[in-house]
């Protein structure tokens, strides 16, 4: 009886493992719309063996005279607005406008006055000279024009007003130190990227930098972070001046609130004690009020990265701590919606807190190159596989009889195994990752070898394979600590190998486990 | 440390060797292979698919024994890459001609552009690996310190530690003189030899403390 229950389990396990193999290297096929597909999740490659975008950026020599606010020291304070660019960065705005960010709850219905009030604004730049249809519009607009010739009045007090020629970047820059560090920089902002994957290449004489990316989720975060220098910025969003900039910043986060089932990231700032100071004076200054016939007046700061308005808003609160919460993106119930702001809350974050690139840089050419290392060898690749693991097979078989046609099987199945891991436990298959599973399969085969001999000198299965899982296991640690230290990096060609170990040596021990109950 | 004849002559070539990869690295540099050093590349957009194998044709005629490499560019297999040393104009015109006659395409000398593609520093290819390799081998330390603590636990972490980094250093220094041109997957190579070689010495300590005991 025992021994025909032994018969059937080996059996069992044979088939079992034969299955497995047919699944993982034949694929599951289901008729799918009238065609046959397989229903196994895709391997997902590295951009060795995937391709890659190939994203040239050159240094910006664009360059623009301007009307700018300088200081008493002849320093660069904003630039001042123009009547057109105003309207042209309002309506491009409209999206990144929000209401009182002082009061987040209130974001939403701020938000709808907000345009409603743009739109009087808008109306004030363009149509200035005509007749308004509203009683309330004409106020708002007399108000407002009221209100911004008195500003500009103010701060032409306190800055002069220059026409100077604003280059994207200036001819002192441009040397091989700020090449190196521009450089650096990006290789840090892509290394901030949780599976990061790149090459860089720079020219010394252009300063050109060619960056390899895989074209994958993470691509868009990679190029913003190359094309972005990371300038913040604070500005009177009336008159151009700046109010606040980088160097006021203490640190940035993003954070995030949940409430009645919405979420909202935000960018937090904390200032440091004279921004402190700043944004308290400007936190009372740029309110929304009330005129005395009744009409609400807001006054703008708009927050700039790079010269791009991330949010235009106004404040409802004093704020004393020195700390600004911004909302990034609108509350919203949808879930993925949230992350992406929270992502782009986070990047900037990222920008603010390091370091601001020397040299801007323009995306002067994209191309996608495809990997034709799997079409050129993959073929070769896998007939050589089935040769070599047919010839251990044959080994096995001859020299150990059943028990080794049995283990032979079983280390078959143990390579599907490890197969299916690597499609459903997001393992990226690089070059790395192969020359790994190959070392995985190496240390299988060992323990298959050394159980083998345990069972050809009498011993029996269970101590067979005990004696061998712990003499294995002891002198594999060091590719344990490697699969595990591995495995947290951000770098993909560094996790794919960890991670491929851990699982060809989770699977192993679990492959050991099952045969020995 | 008492060394035998043996041991003497094989350290003092390992030395040797080392002492001449420098050498090699400083005088020559490292051979990389063609895509990772500074190299010319043309971007032909046929419009119709092509063959890598009749490209790879065309361009053993115009480029002779200069090393090339054909890649296929955006998702329609309808453009290629072609990544050359150097192109020179000479080239450039034979390559386009013959790319004209091959697929009746109207490329022209003035409107195709050769890019000169910067080389990857060997120093950023391995940077990812400095900070993972460190780790796991000051945890790797730390475990043969705890473990073997009983024995010279001193002279077996320095053993080890100029084991590994001999080894390493003499793998360089062959690929350094050999001229092998350095592709990323062998620093991968490199890193497993170190981990397989601290498994054998592990190995060896533990069969020596089960002889002990």
């Amino acid at each position: 009886m025992e021994k025909s229950l032994k018969i059937v389990k080996v059996i069992s396990i044979l088939l079992i493992a034969i299955l497995v193999s047919l699944i993982a290297f034949g694929g599951i096929n289901l008729p799918k719309k009238g065609l046959w597909k397989n229903i196994l999740k895709d391997f997902q490659f590295g951009m060795e063996l995937e391709g890659y975008r190939e994203l040239h950026f050159a240094l910006d020599d664009s360059e623009e005279e301007k009307e700018v606010f300088v200081d008493a020291e002849g320093n660069y304070k904003g630039t001042v607005k123009e009547e057109s660019t105003d309207e042209a960065t309002e309506t491009e705005n409209q999206s990144g406008e929000t209401g009182d960010v002082t009061a987040p709850e209130q974001t939403e219905n701020t938000a709808t006055e907000n345009t409603t009030a743009e739109n009087a604004t808008a109306e004030n730049t363009t149509d200035g000279t005509q007749e308004t249809n509203s009683v309330t519009s004409e106020n708002t607009t007399e108000n407002s024009e009221q209100q911004n010739i008195a500003e500009e009045a103010k701060v032409e007090e306190e800055y002069k007003k220059e026409t100077r020629t604003i280059k994207a970047n200036e001819e002192e820059d441009i040397n091989i130190d700020n090449f190196e560090k521009s450089k650096k920089l990006i290789q840090k902002r892509l290394e901030s990227i949780s599976q990061y994957e790149y090459n860089i290449r720079q020219d010394s004489v252009t300063g050109e930098i060619i960056v390899e990316l895989p074209d994958n989720n993470n691509f868009t975060i990679s190029q913003s972070l190359i094309s972005t220098a990371g300038n913040l910025e604070i500005i009177d969003y009336q008159t151009g001046l700046i109010l606040l900039d980088k160097s006021y910043i203490n640190s940035a986060s993003a954070i995030a609130s949940a409430e009645n089932n919405q979420y909202q990231a935000y960018l937090q700032l904390e200032f440091n004690k004279e921004g402190k100071e700043i944004l308290n004076k400007i936190s009372k200054e740029y309110i929304e009020s009330t005129s005395g016939d009744g009409t609400s007046e807001k006054k703008y700061v708009s927050v700039n990265l790079d010269d791009q308005t991330i949010i235009r808003t106004y404040f409802g609160d004093e704020l004393d701590q020195g700390i600004l919460q911004i909302p990034i993106g609108n509350a919203s119930t949808n879930y993925d919606e949230y992350i992406e702001s929270a992502q782009t809350a986070s990047r900037i974050a990222y920008l603010v807190n390091n370091e601001t690139l020397p040299l801007n840089y323009k995306l002067s050419s994209d191309n996608f190159i495809k990997s034709t290392l799997i079409e050129q060898y993959g073929l070769y690749a896998l007939i050589v596989s089935i040769v070599v693991l047919a010839l251990i097979s044959i080994y096995l078989i001859i020299k150990f009889k059943f028990k080794g046609f049995y283990a032979a099987v079983l280390d078959i199945g143990y390579i599907a195994i490890l197969t299916l891991a690597g499609r459903y436990m997001n393992v990226l298959i690089t070059l790395n990752s192969l020359v790994v599973f190959v070392l995985s399969i190496l240390i299988n085969y060992i323990f298959t070898i050394k159980v083998l001999n345990y069972l050809s000198k009498n011993e029996s299965k269970k101590s067979a394979l005990l004696k061998s899982m712990k003499e294995l296991y002891i002198s594999i640690i060091p590719i344990c600590i490697v699969a595990i230290v591995f495995t947290f990096m951000s770098s993909v060609v560094i996790n794919s190998i960890g991670m491929t170990l851990f699982w060809g040596l989770f699977v192993q021990a679990i492959c050991s486990l099952v045969v020995l109950i | 440390m008492k060394l035998s004849g043996f041991k003497k002559i094989l350290l003092l070539g390992i030395t040797l060797l080392i002492v001449a990869g420098i050498v090699v690295v400083a005088l020559r540099g490292i051979n990389v292979s063609l895509i990772l050093q500074k190299h010319d590349a043309i971007n032909l957009l046929v419009g119709k698919e092509v063959s890598i194998t009749d490209i790879e044709n065309i361009c053993r005629e115009v480029f002779g024994d200069k090393k090339v490499i054909i890649r296929k560019l955006e998702l329609f297999n309808d453009s290629v890459n072609i990544v050359a040393e150097s192109i020179t104009d000479e080239e450039k015109t034979n390559l386009i001609n013959k790319i004209n006659e091959k697929y009746q395409t109207e490329f022209t000398v003035e409107n195709t552009e050769v890019q000169t593609i910067s080389n990857i520093r060997v120093r950023d290819l391995i940077r990812p690996y400095i900070r993972p390799f460190v780790i796991s081998l000051l945890v790797i330390l730390t475990y043969i310190l705890i473990r073997f603590r009983k024995k010279n636990i001193l002279k077996i972490l320095l053993k080890t530690f100029f084991v590994v980094v001999l080894t390493e250093a003499l793998l360089a220094s062959i690929i350094a003189i050999t001229r092998i041109p350095l592709v990323p997957i062998m620093i991968n190579l490199m890193a497993i030899i170190a981990v397989i070689e601290l498994v054998i010495i592990i190995g060896n300590l533990e069969k020596s403390s089960n002889v002990n005991q």
